[in-house]
């Protein structure tokens, strides 16, 4: 049992990769799990942090053995029927020659193998750039096409498929602007964005994907949404957003300027207070309290100026002086309601 | 050599296995498919005795991955069609639930390691060695998925919870 002094230092990740942990969490391994039921009571500070380890590898586990449950026997049978028929049609290549030809293929391969390692061990397959609180970064793909990054928000590329011919295709985590370049040969650039991929040749638009919802606004030109089977073309000025979860598409006209204010580092409040401080949480990485049922659900609409969070509050302040108190601690900002001295 | 018969109980074990995993590669489901059966065509015409392949499922694997690269390339633009996944069943601890949800946002290329390395078990040597890439750059995407994973599962309000 010396090894629990190690357990007690380790992190969600190191978790998952211990084989130990594994086999209990998986395999219900019958010494494992006396093991960590007495790791667990032994130390109880980390009972939660072992829980959500399990939960991150039982949901990895399930996520696949699901899609795999869900491929039907039919569907299996249906598949080899099709390979069953071309059998009949092609005969068993009985030639030494076939041999040489995948012979000349497999060093061919080798080639490739040895080409491609010496490109990845440069770690280039991916690149990540990621914007942290309160931060905005402008980014330059390697088509031209531009990028404005909001906070906390990341991109990634992968730059050796960056070539002529191939679709630009980049994962977005949070939210951007785009100023895509058209190319000549018509190639696309691909937004993935959660559960939604945006598709366009050229053209200027605004993608967040944050939590569940994935929100498209088209500034210019025209671009097409792939929602699970259905395509949305959309014209300059429209505004779609998308649950995947919820399988709600919700598609009206909008003011481009309100969402893509952020750019020129304006923040423009025109929501409840409870949504105002959902949206600032994500941009500053603080977290807000609202103490007041009634405050949560009022109305406000205000434009300011992004940058020092101290002073959205005290501008927020300035607008109900008598009625609300914020209290910015470090990480977390409370607001509450001002009790009235008489 | 494999018979026939042999060789369907091969083709109906290993199908959904690697229809999954193709969808890692390519999101066109119809190109998966036809290169599965290519595959087993192939192994069949070349009379290859898949019984005494050492690691079969292996095997299967690297040979499937390959085709896909090649031919994805030439798609070109198919790769846009998205798996049409949803419900998962209700009697799923929620928590579970929602990290599902954000396993699915994941870009492909994490979800092949996170498959490799946590349905399939295979080790960052293995794993690095099958799709041709480094050590170090294996762990990277995984550490990288677990800690986009890690980062949101935070916010999830069920997380908060306890």
């Amino acid at each position: 049992m010396t090894n629990k002094n190690i357990y007690t230092s380790f992190d969600l990740e190191d978790f998952i990769e211990n084989e130990h942990f594994r086999n209990w969490v998986l395999h219900e391994d019958h010494n494992a799990n006396i093991f960590w039921e007495k790791f667990q009571q032994e130390n109880p500070e980390k009972t939660n942090l072992v829980k959500e380890a399990q939960s991150v590898l039982l949901s990895l586990h399930h996520h696949f053995d699901t899609e795999i449950k869900e491929v039907s026997k039919d569907q299996a049978r249906s598949s080899f029927q099709e390979v069953a028929s071309k059998m009949e049609k092609r005969p068993r290549d009985k030639s030494k020659r076939i041999w040489l030809k995948w012979m000349a293929a497999a060093a061919v391969l080798v080639g490739i193998g040895f080409f491609s390692k010496a490109l990845f061990n440069n770690d280039i397959l991916l690149k990540t750039y990621a914007s942290g609180n309160g931060e905005r970064l402008a980014l330059e793909l390697p088509d031209g096409s531009k990028v404005e990054l909001n906070a906390n928000s990341e991109l990634q590329i992968e730059p050796d498929h960056w070539n002529d011919l191939d679709t630009r295709e980049v994962w977005l985590q949070g939210e951007a602007f785009f100023e895509v370049n058209r190319k000549s040969k018509g190639t696309k650039f691909i937004v993935h964005a959660g559960d939604m991929d945006v598709a366009v040749l050229g053209t200027q638009f605004n993608v967040r994907s944050r939590g569940e919802k994935a929100e498209v606004v088209l500034a210019e030109g025209k671009i097409v949404l792939e929602l699970n089977d259905q395509n949305i073309e959309m014209e300059p000025g429209d505004f779609v957003s998308y649950s995947k979860i919820k399988n709600k598409v919700e598609a009206k006209k909008v003011k481009v300027a309100d969402y893509t204010a952020w750019k020129d580092g304006m923040i423009v409040l025109n929501n409840t207070l409870s949504e105002i401080c959902k949206e600032l949480e994500i941009v500053y990485g603080t977290n807000f309290v609202i103490e007041d049922e009634e405050l949560k659900k009022r109305q406000i609409q205000l434009s300011v100026q992004a940058g020092n969070l101290e002073v959205i509050l005290k501008t927020l302040k300035l607008l109900y002086p008598d009625e609300i108190n914020i209290d910015h601690k470090e990480n977390q900002v409370i607001i509450s309601k001002l009790v009235s001295k008489y | 050599m494999t018979n026939k018969v042999r060789f369907e109980k091969i083709y109906l074990d290993y199908y959904p296995m690697l229809l999954v995993y193709g969808k890692t590669i390519t999101k066109d489901i119809p190109l998966i498919e036809d290169t599965i059966q290519e595959l087993f065509l192939s192994f069949w015409q070349k009379e290859e005795d898949l019984d005494a392949k050492e690691s079969l499922e292996n095997y299967l694997i690297v040979s499937l991955r390959n085709n896909l690269i090649r031919k994805r390339k030439k798609t070109d633009f198919r790769e846009l069609n998205f798996d049409v996944k949803d419900e998962i069943g209700l009697e799923q601890d929620p928590r579970a639930l929602k990290i599902q949800d954000l396993i699915k946002q994941l870009p492909n290329h994490q979800k092949e390691i996170l498959f490799l390395r946590f349905y399939k078990n295979k080790s960052y040597s293995e794993i690095s060695e099958t799709l041709d890439i480094s050590y170090q750059v294996a762990r990277n995407f995984s550490h990288r998925a677990i800690k986009f994973i890690k980062k949101n599962m935070k916010k999830l309000p069920s997380v908060l919870m306890f």
